[in-house]
């Protein structure tokens, strides 16, 4: 069941019904048998994975808070986090590992044939696994205390709005909404929570689903294609990739905000960064976040010296590009970025100007930057990443010109340019923020997105890019 | 109050995209009825308003690529559409014969026997949706999107949704009914690339793979009986054919015999050029890729083809 699909709307609608006329005690029983019941429908196997990593946390986490001992503490964590990253590895990685042993003893010349898993990668793994582990630590760093309910616990895990594809919410933000007492329908909230959802809705099914209908096309040959074709693909799939986990994430944010609930923003307009390191600050704000606080901190961050520091951000990095996804292109676009962010650390680049037309030209080059590092994520072979590489650097400057003019009019450069300029236009602000301020502006706003909705919105309801990681 | 407030606006935000819908609604059948370019089924309004043929070419990219009419007769046709297989062709047919605009003499269907496969069933279906805008005026066309799901019947709620994917073209075109490369015939030739071996070769990889799903969609044979149905109606001839390919996939064999078998049982005529040897075709240089011909190897299918129908 698709955000972007009827039977979505149809669900929510019946779920935000029963919430809103429900006694708020009883509320978490309808949100976690709705969170059930919406996982149930994509994959009802994998429901025991979910089961299996919420009763591993809850009583990882119960043991841990009940003594005083450190070393049981540490036993309790490192349950958790092998549990968890244990399930992660068998149906994330195990393959990817196995192909890669095969590769490696083929340069001895020792044959391996690799036992190969037929598991599907069961969907939202790695945004739950790592919201189980983000709560499992804080509990264990005595940041938080270890929730008795397991209704509300598992509620936390599974919660539908933010399970398949985050954002990754932390125990202290989330889990605490479940136990407020004073929980009422608030008229702006509600507004918000649609306001989000439609503009969600528009930048997945008009924006992202057109712009890959374009990068599809090309990419799909990409050996017979000019460098400036690959350069345009190359353009509508970094559109794209943003369109769709961002149109997500709103999607996401909106669901919660109707039921009165608050989740992390996720993306702050992220292409109007003038470096990398800023870019992290606003594209999947909750994994960097994530990252920063469980991997980056613990190595020792910047405070052991320039050079560890900069190990320290190429490690967080190089682990950004592994968590998206067991294949050697993300591994590479993650190496990537690594290899940008100390970069810009050495050349202090990563602090941004203020002055608009230098602030203007980085944020430019730096989208270039980013369009040129999505590369490795489109393409599936090495061979197919080396022919778009190769392509993109000897194209020629006026094939670009000519096919974003052939393309000028078409749904995707249309809802792109819409796109970029609400973005350019609400900043740092949220898009509600924005729309609240002047009644004329949003009837304006709800009508232009409906109306471009029904008219070039993809609705067949495509999966989600994100849903892959 | 805020609630009141809100439920007051939400109505009038409501009533504003439902006047809106329905204006847009109004003015884009306008823009549809007078499109007769290649572009938003303008070549469906062009055939409609325009053409009267006695023999008609229906099938995808390997007939609208192949099969030159040109060669074949002065009365004859070529409405293919690309990547538009099966059941969006018994749609086809059947918003023919309610403009009363089938051929008069002989209809060719060429079949892609892929559609025979289970494996294909959804993404068949799925093409008809470029005909939404016949939803509400042709059975045949709501009887296939029903078929996707409950939602798309309150899609359709939406006066402006029949336009859904082809509407922004429309809007956009400036030069209404200015088609410089709209081919008369409805036949596009692909000319010769220097890309054309590697292309080739490619293929050859890529269209080899083999079929998941070994279950027949059974429904293929029922279409192939209703546009049967709807020419002895109309006392037509009705042929089924297949193209040639390059090399032909070895699991074809089995259900090209089966779609034989069939159509023997219902006399049709099948003519399954897959497994013939055509002069000159077994030369590489005549391929664009291996499921379709270039320019040079159309002209040769299509004279053979006229001597077989």
């Amino acid at each position: 069941m698709l955000f972007n699909s009827l039977d979505f709307i149809l669900f929510f609608s019946i779920v935000v019904l029963l919430f809103w006329v429900m006694r708020q005690k009883h509320r978490w029983v309808l949100l976690l048998a709705a969170s059930y019941f919406f996982y149930l429908s994509w994959e009802p196997a994998y429901i025991i994975l979910i089961l299996f990593s919420t009763s591993i946390d809850y009583f990882a986490c119960r043991y841990l808070t009940g003594t005083d001992n450190m070393r049981k503490k540490k036993i309790g964590l490192t349950l958790s986090i092998v549990l968890n990253l244990g399930l992660l590895f068998a149906f994330k990685y195990y393959n990817f590992l196995q192909s890669a042993l095969q590769d490696l003893f083929g340069l001895f010349d020792i044959s391996y044939s690799p036992v190969i898993s037929d598991f599907l990668l069961p969907v939202g793994i790695s945004f739950y696994t790592f919201q189980t582990i983000s709560y499992s630590i804080d509990v264990y760093r005595g940041e938080l205390k270890a929730e008795k309910h397991l209704g509300k616990f598992a509620l936390y895990v599974s919660f539908f709005p933010q399970l398949i594809a985050g954002p990754i919410e932390r125990a202290k933000d989330l889990l605490t909404q479940f136990n407020t007492k004073e929980h009422y329908f608030k008229v702006h909230q509600f507004k918000e929570g649609v306001t989000l959802f439609v503009w969600g809705l528009f930048k997945k099914v008009v924006v992202a689903d057109n712009a890959q209908i374009i990068a599809d096309h090309f990419f799909n040959n990409a050996e017979f294609q000019t460098g400036g074709t690959l350069f345009f693909a190359t353009f509508m799939f970094t559109i794209q990739i943003y369109a769709d986990f961002s149109g997500y994430s709103d999607m996401a944010i909106g669901t919660a905000k109707i039921l009165g609930i608050d989740l992390s923003m996720n993306f702050r307009t992220p292409y109007f960064s003038q470096s990398i390191t800023e870019f992290w600050k606003r594209w999947h704000i909750t994994l960097s976040s994530w990252l920063r606080d469980y991997v980056y901190i613990p190595l020792g961050g910047n405070k052991k010296g320039k050079a560890k520091h900069l190990r320290n951000l190429f490690i967080t990095f190089f682990l950004a590009g592994v968590w998206h996804g067991a294949s050697w292109n993300f591994i590479i676009w993650g190496v990537m970025h690594g290899v940008l962010i100390v970069i810009e650390k050495l050349l202090k680049l990563d602090k941004g100007s203020k002055n608009f037309l230098l602030k203007n030209t980085r944020i430019a080059l730096n989208f270039l930057v980013i369009m040129i590092t999505m590369i490795p994520v489109r393409t599936s072979t090495s061979e197919e990443m080396t022919t778009v590489f190769n392509s993109v650097f000897h194209l020629n400057p006026s094939d670009v010109l000519q096919v974003f003019i052939e393309y000028k009019l078409s749904a995707a450069l249309l809802g792109t340019t819409f796109l970029l300029l609400i973005d350019w236009f609400v900043a740092k602000n949220s898009i509600t923020t924005i729309l609240s301020k002047n009644i004329f502006v949003r009837y304006v706003w709800f009508v232009l997105v409906i109306l471009f909705i029904l008219l070039s919105g993809d609705t067949d309801g495509d999966a989600f890019f994100y849903f892959q990681f | 109050m805020a609630l009141k407030k809100s439920i007051y606006q939400f109505t009038i935000l409501a009533l504003v995209v439902v006047a809106t819908d329905q204006l847009l609604g109004l003015y884009l059948e306008k823009k549809y009825k007078n499109n007769e370019c290649f572009y938003a089924n303008g070549e469906i309004n062009d055939f409609i308003k325009n053409k009267n043929c006695d023999t008609l070419f229906i099938g995808s990219s390997r007939v609208l690529h192949l099969i030159d009419p040109s060669v074949i007769g002065p009365n004859c046709l070529n409405l293919a559409k690309q990547k538009k297989h099966n059941y969006y062709q018994t749609a086809i047919v059947d918003i023919l014969e309610a403009e009363e605009k089938l051929p008069t003499r002989l209809l060719v269907l060429n079949i892609e026997i892929e559609d025979l496969f289970g494996e294909k069933r959804d993404q068949l279906i799925d093409q008809v949706l470029s005909l939404k805008y016949y939803y509400n005026t042709n059975k045949t066309v709501k009887g296939f999107i029903d078929e996707i799901g409950w939602q798309e019947r309150i899609k359709f709620i939406s006066k402006t949704y029949r336009f859904n994917s082809y509407g922004l073209q429309l809007i956009t075109n400036p030069f209404e009914n200015v088609c410089p490369n709209y081919p008369k015939t409805g036949y596009i030739p692909l000319h010769p690339t220097k890309n054309d071996s590697a292309r080739l070769a490619q293929s050859l990889i890529d269209d080899f793979k083999p079929i998941r799903s070994k279950s027949i969609n059974t429904a293929v044979f029922q279409n192939i009986l209703n546009i049967k149905k709807t020419c002895d109606k109309h006392e037509i001839s009705f042929k089924v054919i297949d193209a040639p390919y390059h090399k032909v996939h070895p699991e074809y064999a089995y259900v090209s015999r089966l779609l034989s078998d069939y159509c023997d049982s219902i006399g049709v005529e099948f003519i399954d050029f897959k497994y013939m040897e055509i002069p000159g075709l077994e030369k590489k240089t005549n391929w664009y890729d291996n499921m379709h011909t270039n320019a040079s190897g159309s002209k040769i299918y299509s004279h053979f083809l006229k001597t077989k129908i």
